[in-house]
């Protein structure tokens, strides 16, 4: 900044010399005649004698230089010209007058590029797009693209004979995503595969395995619904896992169990459930266990259930069971849908802060990349997108659900956009909201993730327990605590 | 020099002089940052500084403000005294720090005002 004064004396590579005129042109002599304005790039790579004091003493010499109409062979003649030295004075002379005489060293001078030149169309396009930003729309759209991300719905196949308690294993373990109309009195139905579903997990029920000549058919049906799922391309359409029921009390694995453990499904995919073990005795548990584990299924994969008042027995270990064994990809979600272990989906829900840290970490980056040139005229408009689609991830990550996002994140982005498009940045700093840089952009963006990211967690293990939602609304203070936290120990911090 | 040679000179410098205050927004920045910080932090180092970086501000737009009353006729801005090291350790400090740093900011505003008006006035009477 110092050095650019009217009048400061610039030196090229080729020793010709100029004063500085604005941060586009340089006055000199380019070639013998009068004293031009040109540009830095005609002008070339140049050095500058620098300090205040020497450019205000300058400032006459140049005009002079500009006001004259005389020719000059160089442009050190100019120089010898406006600064009244002997006529035939050369460089060293010049440079030994700055010296002693102002006591100006010379420095590297570089021209500082601003991107965001007001008559640059590309910045008047950005302008206008960020004039038409709708924050709720994009908000909307980047936590579909997060679920998608983080919450990606495993398929469970649920399968056994009709009115081997299959819907109601469903039911104790992800609650309601089988509606209690399916649930039935053990009378058949139509065969083939019913799918439920929520915004968490999807459920495929088998019905209309009987007893007898069904059986065949059946297992033909499935052979093609699971062929049809494995083929698809889109992982996230295949099936997962396999519940396989098999009621306790009939102490009895058909064939037909056999086949479709085996050889329709893949045991590695499958846990065998056996129901209302409550009334199985235990020498028809041991039998079971072992004719099961001649499929193919190890006895870890077998679990014994039933309803009991108080809970549903095995159901923990099913869930515990399901969750290592689901697909990394779709363990969070299976977690998120779980009603079973409390304790379990709150560990889950802080387990989520090293993916929280990676979305804070990427917004961060590309808030720092979006301040690097200062940007005076949009206030701080230009790192919303950034922030909004931070928020979204974050509020993907923690699950809240549409609902929640409506009723409490989305009016907080809302509330957040105001507050940068305000001339106040958070009332510490009148007048921040008018310009933002990189270093800037950087630690607030990084400050609010760790602001939001702390308040979703607290939402999501609220809604675990059932509590109601914290407040979302800006706290000052609170924030302030996370920028210090931020500020003191960046990535650590998170 | 003809006064279309005059005009063009200054018009170069009014540019300058905007693209000059452009670049002190960059200052403005670390310095509100740094007050953001000293208000958060409360310790002695980003106390200095804060008001370190805005000495810094103020200096550039003292120079900004030279080179335009050396082109330019007018009103002179009125800066106000420069934050001491202490400052922060008043009771009302850090209030004080961000009037200085926002009475800064209004005297940007009101130089690139100027210029701006000094500019429109030229593109008309062309």
């Amino acid at each position: 900044m110092n050095r650019m004064r009217f009048g400061a004396l610039l030196v090229s590579e080729d020793r010709m010399v100029g004063f500085y005129l604005s941060h586009r042109v340089v006055l000199t002599v380019p070639r013998p005649g009068v004293v031009r304005a040109v540009s830095y790039e005609q002008f070339g790579k140049c050095r500058v004698f620098a300090r205040n004091g020497v450019a205000i003493g300058l400032f006459d010499a140049m005009i002079r230089a500009a006001e004259t109409g005389a020719r000059f062979g160089n442009s050190l003649e100019m120089v010898n010209y406006s600064l009244n030295f002997p006529e035939k004075s050369d460089f060293a002379f010049l440079c030994s007058y700055m010296v002693q005489k102002h006591g100006a060293d010379m420095e590297d001078f570089e021209i500082k590029n601003i991107q965001d030149d007001p008559d640059n169309p590309t910045n008047q396009q950005w302008r206008s797009e960020m004039e038409n930003f709708d924050v709720k729309k994009e908000f909307n759209s980047k936590y579909e693209e997060a679920r998608q991300r983080f919450g990606k719905r495993p398929n469970i196949l649920v399968c056994g004979y009709t009115g081997s308690g299959k819907s109601s294993l469903v039911k104790a373990i992800l609650g309601d995503v089988v509606p209690d109309s399916a649930i039935g009195d053990g009378a058949p139905k139509t065969m083939g595969y019913d799918c439920y579903e929520n915004d968490l997990v999807k459920i495929w029920d088998s019905k209309g395995l009987e007893l007898g000549e069904t059986e065949e058919s059946f297992t033909e049906e499935t052979r093609r619904f699971v062929r049809s799922r494995q083929d698809d391309p889109n992982v996230d359409n295949h099936i997962h896992l396999v519940w396989y029921t098999i009621q306790g009390p009939g102490a009895r694995v058909t064939d037909c169990d056999k086949n479709l453990i085996k050889n329709i499904f893949n045991t590695k995919n499958v846990i065998v459930v056996v129901t209302k073990s409550d009334i199985t005795r235990p020498n028809q548990k041991t039998a079971l266990q072992q004719v099961i584990m001649e499929s193919g299924v190890p006895a870890d994969r077998i679990i014994f259930t039933c309803d009991e008042e108080g809970g549903s027995q095995g159901c923990k270990e099913l869930m515990n069971l399901s969750y290592a064994m689901l697909p990394d990809a779709y363990k969070d979600a299976f977690m998120e849908a779980q009603r079973i272990d409390r304790e379990a989906k709150i560990q889950a829900v802080r387990d989520k802060a090293g993916k929280a840290k990676a979305i804070i970490a990427t917004a961060t980056t590309a808030a720092a990349g979006a301040g690097a040139v200062p940007i005076p005229l949009s206030d701080a408009a230009v790192i919303i997108p950034i922030q909004v689609t931070m928020i979204a991830s974050l509020a993907g990550l923690y699950g809240l659900k549409e609902e929640a996002v409506k009723q409490s994140a989305l009016p907080f982005v809302a509330r957040l956009a105001g507050v940068f498009l305000a001339t106040s940045l958070l009332k510490l700093i009148p007048g921040l909201g008018s310009a933002i840089n990189a270093t800037v952009a950087a630690t607030l963006t990084g400050a609010m993730g760790l602001y939001v990211k702390s308040n979703f967690e607290e939402s999501a293990i609220a809604k675990i327990e059932g509590r109601p939602a914290p407040d979302l609304g800006f706290d000052v203070e609170l924030f302030k605590k996370f920028y210090a936290e931020y500020k003191k120990n960046k990535t650590e911090a998170m | 020099m003809s006064e279309r040679s005059q005009q063009v000179l200054l018009r170069e410098m009014i540019l300058d002089l905007h693209y000059r205050l452009r670049l002190a927004d960059d200052l403005f920045c670390n310095a509100a940052e740094s007050l953001v910080s000293a208000a958060a932090l409360e310790n002695w180092n980003s106390r200095g500084e804060a008001i370190r970086k805005i000495r810094e501000y103020s200096q550039a737009l003292r120079i900004i403000h030279q080179d335009q009353c050396r082109i330019m006729e007018g009103k002179h801005a009125v800066f106000p005294a420069e934050l001491e090291e202490w400052t922060f350790d008043l009771p009302d400090g850090e209030t004080q720090a961000q009037l200085h740093l926002k009475r800064l900011h209004a005297i940007a505003e009101g130089l690139e005002l100027v210029l701006s008006r000094e500019l429109l006035k030229m593109e008309v009477s062309k």
